[in-house]
């Protein structure tokens, strides 16, 4: 009954990707001459209360920008999972000496930018208005209403951003791999579910703000057309009063790799293709020296579209559209992982490629011609890097935060340029785990199970927040495809009272990102449809079949329908499709029971006249 | 299994030689004259190209009245 709205909502998805430019790969760009790399260090000061100031002076342009980070490292938000997000949101609700209208309108008069999170605030604006405009962006980090209203509005877009997601591969697969890896009780591991976040009240908002937005641990960074004395004199008159709770790092447990490789794979069914990551747990601060070598390592592995495991599942298996590696780094536990979306068909073969590719860099020295690349692309991006004077002040910090020697971005490009091709070789080893790594593969487990299963690993499975998926005990169907659609049938109305049905018209709407459609429905016996989608009034798609053809226009383009299209479309004998069922042109099999939401459902596989399969559930 | 109502349909097909899968869950079965209808649905569009979710609400359903041949034209 509802297909119609949904070839025209698939379609409207298909277009809106295909209009994205391709860029073209065809050239290969020459690297440059090695930069000469000059860094001045930012002015720097404390404030009283602990408030470290950095200011980097820059007067090419009349503007100033200034960050607010505050170091409260990785925090466990357990039973409130997601309250952090929401508290950073609420900074921008409104002051208690203005609304939130009222302060957007103050901020677009400037032209200022001002924005807000849980760790901090930035702003940036002219000169001749930026302290006005700082001042205003330290009101809503020292002074938020955090208005009632305000809260239940961000608390039901979390809830609707965090259902949209529901059966997203993509989101499963990035809670599910840092869940399975970190644990769900690690604050990397955790993650935000329309429980923990139903279960939030204004009060927890306001609890979490106390404790994480302070002075302790924070760092003001200035950069721009300002002087370092008006830049104090700013910090002072802004911060110089303001207490706040003292914030310590959190000392996090350490947690351990799989002691054998092993497989985990959670069933998204309606997945078409299958996220894939290969991972292991690396420990990683800047202050080790290993730290420029696994750059390299990884940048050779699978740092980009040049990287062995683009070339090989890409460009020579044809598995996926891209594969890449990356390596976290930091004073935390943080991972090595190798990913890639690929064809549920080829997601054991996808396996075994990147194992390969692992394997093969951890035992096999690379050459010096692809470590000299690799090198060079770091120069390159390094000294670019360099144009952007807020850079200069995130190095600064990061020096602090890290605790790291003075001159550590200073001599940056000559460690990347010492790193040999043993270093490679012995960091490889080191932390790209081939022996004990976790491989994690988010997809549709029907298709993949079978080959993962060969692979010789331990397979586990997993539902989609990471729990161990318990073996479904299959329950007993003792009832006939036919009948469960006669008891739809009687459920609905009746039989008697669905043929007295001529024509139905129906009129929905749906938001998508934040804009309203309209959807309008019209059918008339036997099996006439028509589908419209209109966007402020303006149609954007028309969908129209007549029993024997049919079209759809979108944004002025027409198309005929196909004659798979069609087939379809006349498998749909009446207004009420379940009442042709048993016409003897179909076919109808119960394929068991399963859970759809908290209820049991009967699943039947409806294969009709065009020999077209679906998949109906019945509770 | 005590509503009898259609609850899930999941169907695949083929566009522009991309494989798409499609869900649609109804939910909140209403009366319009003697016939029951679901007002909210979730329709999950997956695709090589990316997966999306929309919830529509109908707002209003109409039987027998105001649709003619002419409409599908």
């Amino acid at each position: 009954m509802k297909k119609l709205y949904i070839t025209a909502i698939s379609t409207l998805l298909i277009l809106g990707v295909s209009a994205q430019k391709t860029l073209d790969r065809s050239k290969q760009p020459i690297p440059g001459p090695a930069p000469v790399i000059s860094i001045t260090d930012p002015v720097q000061y404390t404030l009283p209360n602990g408030i470290i100031v950095l200011v980097v002076e820059n007067h090419k342009l009349p503007k100033v920008s200034a960050t607010y980070s505050i170091d409260a490292g990785p925090v466990t938000e357990g039973s409130k999972a997601g309250v952090l997000d929401i508290m950073g949101q609420m900074l921008s609700e409104g002051t208690t000496n203005r609304t939130k209208a009222a302060f957007d309108e103050a901020t677009d008069q400037m032209g200022a930018d001002i924005s807000l999170s849980s760790s901090g605030g930035n702003v940036s604006a002219l000169t001749r208005y930026f302290n006005k405009a700082f001042l205003l962006m330290v009101e809503a980090l020292r002074k938020p209403a955090f208005p009632q209203e305000s809260f239940d509005k961000i608390k039901s877009l979390t809830i609707t951003g965090i259902k949209a997601n529901d059966k997203n591969a993509n989101a499963i697969s990035s809670r599910v791999v840092n869940a399975l890896v970190y644990g769900t009780d690690h604050p990397n591991g955790e993650f935000t579910s329309e429980t923990t976040v139903n279960g939030l009240t204004l009060q927890d908002v306001k609890n979490a703000y106390t404790s994480y937005i302070t002075p302790s641990r924070g760092y003001l960074t200035f950069v721009g057309d300002i002087t370092p004395e008006q830049a104090k004199a700013l910090a002072v008159k802004a911060f110089g009063d303001w207490k706040g709770v003292a914030l310590s790092l959190p000392k996090l447990k350490e947690v351990a790799n799989p002691s054998k490789t092993e497989i985990d794979v959670t069933d998204v069914p309606s997945a078409v293709q299958s996220e894939l990551t290969v991972t292991n747990l690396i420990s990683l601060p800047l202050s080790n020296p290993d730290y420029f070598a696994v750059l390299l390592a990884n940048q050779i592995l699978g740092g980009s579209a040049d990287a062995r495991l683009f070339m090989n599942l890409r460009e020579k298996h044809g598995y996926t559209y891209g594969a890449y590696s990356r390596t976290g780094y930091g004073r935390f536990q943080t991972t090595f992982s190798a990913s890639a979306s690929v064809r549920n068909e080829k997601a054991d073969s996808a396996v075994i490629e990147f194992l390969n590719e692992i394997q093969s860099i951890r035992n096999i020295k690379v050459s010096e011609e692809e470590l000299k690349n690799a090198k060079a692309l770091y120069n390159g991006t390094f000294a670019l890097s360099l144009e952007d004077p807020a850079r200069t002040a995130a190095f600064a910090s990061n020096v602090l935060i890290n605790n790291l020697p003075k001159d550590f971005y200073k001599t940056y490009l000559q460690k990347i340029n010492a790193v040999t091709t043993d270093d490679v070789e012995r960091v490889a080893k080191k932390y790209f785990n081939y022996d004990n790594t976790r491989i994690i593969a988010v997809g549709k487990a029907e298709v993949i199970l079978p080959g993962l299963k060969k692979l010789g690993y331990t397979v586990n499975q997993y539902d989609k927040f990471a729990k161990p998926a318990t073996a479904n005990t299959p329950i007993a169907v003792n009832i006939s495809a036919n009948d469960i659609i006669a008891k739809y049938i009687a459920a609905i109305g009746g039989a008697d009272e669905l043929k007295k049905v001529n024509s139905y018209s129906s009129t929905g709407e749906m938001t998508v990102q934040g804009t309203k459609l309209t959807l309008t429905e019209k059918k008339l016996a036997p099996n006439l449809e028509l589908t419209e989608m209109q966007m402020g009034g303006q149609t954007v798609v028309h969908e129209v079949f007549d029993g024997a053809k049919g079209y759809q226009t979108q944004m002025g383009n027409k198309k005929d329908m196909t004659d798979e299209e069609l087939a379809d479309k006349k498998d749909e004998k009446g207004l009420f499709p379940q009442l042709y069922y048993n016409d003897g042109t179909f076919k109808l099999e119960v394929a068991g029971v399963e859970k759809v939401g908290d209820a049991n459902a009967y699943k039947i596989k409806v294969t009709g006249p065009s020999g077209k399969a679906s998949t109906e559930y019945y509770v | 299994m005590t509503t009898g109502y259609l609850v899930k349909q999941e169907n695949s097909s083929k566009q522009d030689g991309q494989d798409i899968s499609q869900v649609i869950e109804n939910s909140n079965y209403k009366k319009v004259g003697n016939i029951s209808f679901p007002f909210t649905y979730v329709l999950s569009v997956q695709s090589t190209a990316g997966s999306q979710s929309f919830t529509v609400d109908v707002k209003e359903v109409k039987l027998n009245e105001g649709v003619t041949k002419e409409d599908f034209k």
